[in-house]
């Protein structure tokens, strides 16, 4: 092993929570992104307060990358256990650099092949040196750039920025830290790593899903957030309290997730542009009030930023597994939007248009996202607030004509299924929104009549807005034999694997949906029928996304399910690995792929 | 939005749909007093918020004029809540029963009182599942048999005015529909609070409760309206004396003087509600994303 791997790195900085593993890693995230790279930051981490084992996972690269790598190069362990359950992901070449304060070794029986193994008394260190165990953060992160042969100036400037609030003293010392642990690493062999950097657009963002989230919200004129805490939505919420309040909007910590969803759907109606943001056991207290608003056809944002159910599941992991919920959950037939961003940048403009779509279909709205898109920081391109555009729909802010009619109209039956919305204090707008069946007034009605109306009425708005949502985005060679549907957060892992298999002579095609309801039938539809098989990719147990699939080709043997559910994201070679072995078998293969296997 | 001055309003300019509540339903006496009071004060129709929920009493939303919102049962509260802080300029007024707001939204109920939101909450109180026919309520006497309940109730019943107290609350009272003249002083206090106002109402449900009839009530409840010597003002003495008490206070019951509503404290800018704002795409908003570089 010894090709040099420039600008692609993947370190794991493992320990028990409380360490301070992820300040390390926020750390190195943002040196790497100012020398030009892009970086992802994954956490993965236990869910409680404090101990247990935690871990950071932070990569780098000289192209976009929107989730984890195959394989480890460096690991950075507090502690043994970090040894034990990351060192067979070390690939050959990597080091694992390791806290040996009180004699630790590594044992035999856990040495990997090709990695070096380098005990640093990181603690003692700490310690004895600087009069603060928690530093040996900042010494491991010296010993790693001396082992890459990074430059001082981008560490200590960032030390800086992020200690500068604690005065000098504690930045001097980090400083110091710095240095000393780069004095313990001068003598270690180099491992077989260039990270260059290109120095490029230094403004690029470091930035999570969630983060992106509330900001496009913020963007797109949302003045209203009610939510519960919840992993991994917290973050929307906490970063929205901090800026909303500035632009005379409101953030209301509810007491549960049934007073989040209705005082979202209150604020809505008042006038306002109003969101809830929750995860999937909020999700579920929500769909009653969901249903209230597809009912009195007001707008409502509703993020579910998805971790693995059910119940309480797998609270900080990830997962995919409310596509169905977020599609049929709730009682009755009313009509709504359901929409999945593939990282933070799409998020941002993505969650603008939801509250569009909102207000033109004047229903609710779901913001399907998962654990690795809401929680992960990721280096995104500067974000563009032009593109951003604010369309109300059919919201009456004027007094409305011959205003002694009362109640007004609100649910007009009309050919598109709109109708206006006068919202409080409009002359002449009056109305009740009735959650019960009703007449165009919003008068009670029992009338069959006027139920089949009204019902059509409602559903009909999703027919136009079928051609208002984002379609699905294809990307790789259209004439591929090989296809792959996905949607949310696989989309890093499986252009990766795309990559992978191209150098394999493989070559595919992916369609990716950004729009999952209404369900882009005629796009699947043609998908399928110009692929000779296609893999739905998706991070749930059954196949929730090639039901939907089937549910517009029929039953097809050509269509596979590509699935994971342990909580951890798609690795690109896991996608790879099980499409190359699927090709293999006789009598599916696409004779292009076969031709193109040696 | 500046209310337009128009001529001093009478009780039929709130004239919804025509009510279909039994005949002799406590409920109506809370509409008229409504009715009334809303015309005394002058309030456009337009500018009203009337929130409801689920149950006989929750009906009220289509039987009186104003931009009326009928949601689902037990949530009426963070819908006005949010309401009210989006246009702090509307008069916002959640009405419902004693199910909707002490069964199932119980929990909303004590929240909304803890937010102290400039809005009026009315409870038409029962005791009794009207609308599904005559099921035992939470604020129900113990022993009381009903159709749920053929043995008697063994819960022992819920106090609104009670629990409002001890969470805080800023404005409680209770009336009687037996008692017009006095629902419309007490309404009008409650929609002149600034914050949180518990109005809860017997209401009796002349179909499903033969026990707490008008006429049991006039015998059970005690008025403090009529007492010169009680200080509504005097939280611990307030509850001291209505926690002794053999029978049901009604009246103006707490009061606190130095109330300050929720929406003055949350937005920044209350004169300019965020429901009325000009959308637009701030461009100096992208200067937020220096966080993030």
């Amino acid at each position: 092993m010894s090709e040099v791997r420039v600008n692609d790195l993947s370190v794991r900085i493992g320990g028990q929570a409380g360490d301070g593993s992820l300040t390390t890693g926020d750390l190195l995230a943002k040196a790497l992104k100012r020398m030009g790279l892009w970086v992802i930051a994954l956490k993965d981490f236990p869910s409680r307060i404090r101990g247990g084992h935690t871990n950071y996972t932070i990569r780098a690269k000289d192209a976009p990358i929107w989730g984890p790598g195959n394989a480890l190069d460096f690991l950075l362990a507090f502690d043994m256990e970090s040894v034990e359950i990351h060192s067979g992901e070390i690939q050959p070449g990597g080091v694992v650099i390791y806290d040996n304060s009180r004699g630790e070794q590594v044992p035999d029986s856990l040495h990997a092949k090709g990695v070096h193994y380098l005990g640093v008394p990181l603690s003692n260190i700490a310690r004895s040196e600087l009069g603060l165990e928690l530093m040996k953060n900042t010494v491991a992160l010296g010993v790693l750039a001396e082992l890459l042969s990074l430059d001082d100036t981008i560490f200590h400037d960032i030390l800086a920025s992020t200690y500068g609030r604690k005065g000098p003293t504690v930045v001097e010392k980090n400083k110091r830290a710095f240095d000393l642990g780069r004095r313990q690493a001068a003598q270690a062999p180099k491992p077989p790593y260039r990270i260059t950097g290109n120095g490029e657009n230094p403004k690029r963002l470091l930035i999570t899903g969630d983060e992106a989230i509330g900001y496009g919200a913020l963007a797109a004129g949302c003045r209203f957030l009610a939510a519960y805490p919840i992993t991994p939505a917290t973050d929307i919420l906490e970063w929205m309290a901090k800026y909303l309040p500035k632009y005379n909007g409101v953030v209301i910590q509810a007491e549960d997730e049934l007073a989040a969803i209705n005082m979202a759907i209150g604020a809505a109606h008042a006038g306002a542009r109003a969101m809830t943001s929750t995860s999937g056991p909020g999700f579920s207290l929500m769909t009653e009030a969901m249903a209230l608003a597809g009912m009195v056809e007001v707008p409502v944002v509703i993020v579910d930023c998805q971790r693995p159910g059910p119940s309480t599941g797998l609270p900080t992991k990830t997962e995919q597994g409310d596509l169905n919920h977020a599609i049929f959950g709730a009682h009755g037939d009313f009509p709504r939007i359901v929409l999945s961003p593939a990282n933070a940048e799409e998020a941002f403009y993505l969650i603008a248009e939801a509250f569009n779509l909102a207000e033109r279909f004047q229903c609710p709205v779901i913001f399907l996202t998962e654990q690795l898109v809401a929680m992960s920081k990721q280096t995104i391109p500067p974000l563009d607030l032009s593109r951003i555009t604010i369309d109300r729909g059919k919201l009456v802010r004027e007094p409305v004509q011959n205003n002694e009619e009362w109640p007004f109209r609100r649910f007009a039956i009309t050919e598109e299924g709109i109708s206006p919305r006068p919202i409080p204090s409009v002359p002449g707008g009056m109305f009740i929104a009735k959650g019960s069946e009703h007449l165009e007034s919003g008068a009670y009605s029992e009338s069959p009549k006027n139920r089949t109306l009204m019902t059509l009425k409602r559903m009909r708005k999703l027919e136009r807005a079928k051609e208002a949502v984002p379609p699905p985005v294809l990307t790789g060679d259209p004439t591929a034999r090989v296809g792959i549907i996905g949607f949310g957060g696989t989309y890093g892992p499986i252009l990766e694997a795309m990559e992978m298999l191209a150098k394999e002579g493989i070559t595919t095609k992916y369609l990716r949906l950004r729009t999952l309801w209404p369900f882009p039938a005629e796009e699947i539809r043609r998908f399928v029928q110009e692929s000779e098989i296609v893999f739905v990719v998706e991070q749930n147990a059954t196949g929730q996304l090639r039901g939907l699939v089937e549910r517009c080709v029929g039953p097809q043997e050509k269509v596979e399910s590509l699935l994971k559910f342990d909580g951890q994201p798609f690795k690109p070679l896991e996608i790879a690995t099980r499409i190359d072995a699927l090709l293999v078998g006789p009598e599916r293969v696409p004779a292009r792929a076969n031709r193109a296997r040696r | 939005m500046a209310t337009v001055i128009k001529a001093q309003r009478n009780p039929k300019d709130y004239e919804g749909l025509k009510p279909v509540w039994c005949p002799g339903c406590g409920d109506f006496g809370v509409l008229n007093a409504l009715k009334k009071v809303l015309a005394d004060l002058n309030i456009d129709p337009k500018d009203i918020a009337l929130v409801t929920g689920i149950g006989c009493s929750s009906q009220i939303s289509s039987f009186l004029k104003a931009y009326a919102f009928h949601g689902v049962h037990g949530r009426l509260l963070p819908v006005a809540t949010a309401i009210k802080l989006m246009n702090p300029h509307l008069t916002v007024i959640g009405a419902g029963g004693d199910g909707d707001g002490y069964a199932i939204g119980l929990s909303h109920f004590l929240h909304a009182v803890r937010r102290n939101v400039d809005i009026t909450y009315i409870v038409m109180n029962n005791q009794v599942y009207g609308l599904t026919k005559g099921q035992a309520s939470p604020t129900a006497a113990f022993g009381f048999v009903t159709t749920s309940t053929p043995q008697g109730t063994r819960e022992r019943d819920v106090d609104g005015v009670k629990l409002a107290l001890a969470a805080g609350a800023t404005f409680v009272a209770r009336g009687f529909s037996g008692d017009v003249p006095q629902l419309v002083r007490l309404f009008k206090e409650a929609l002149q609070h600034p914050g949180f106002a518990l109005v809860d109402v017997l209401s009796p449900c002349v179909t499903y409760n033969r026990v707490n009839t008008y006429d049991w009530f006039r015998e059970n409840i005690l008025n403090l309206d009529e007492d010169p010597e009680y200080d509504p003002t005097d939280r611990v003495k307030v509850l001291t004396k209505i926690m002794t008490l053999d029978r049901i206070p009604t009246g103006l019951i707490f009061k606190d003087p130095s109330s300050k509503p929720y929406s003055r404290l949350l937005l920044k800018d209350p004169d300019n509600p965020p429901a009325l704002e000009e959308l637009r795409v701030r461009p100096e908003l992208a200067e937020l994303q220096e966080q993030f570089v």
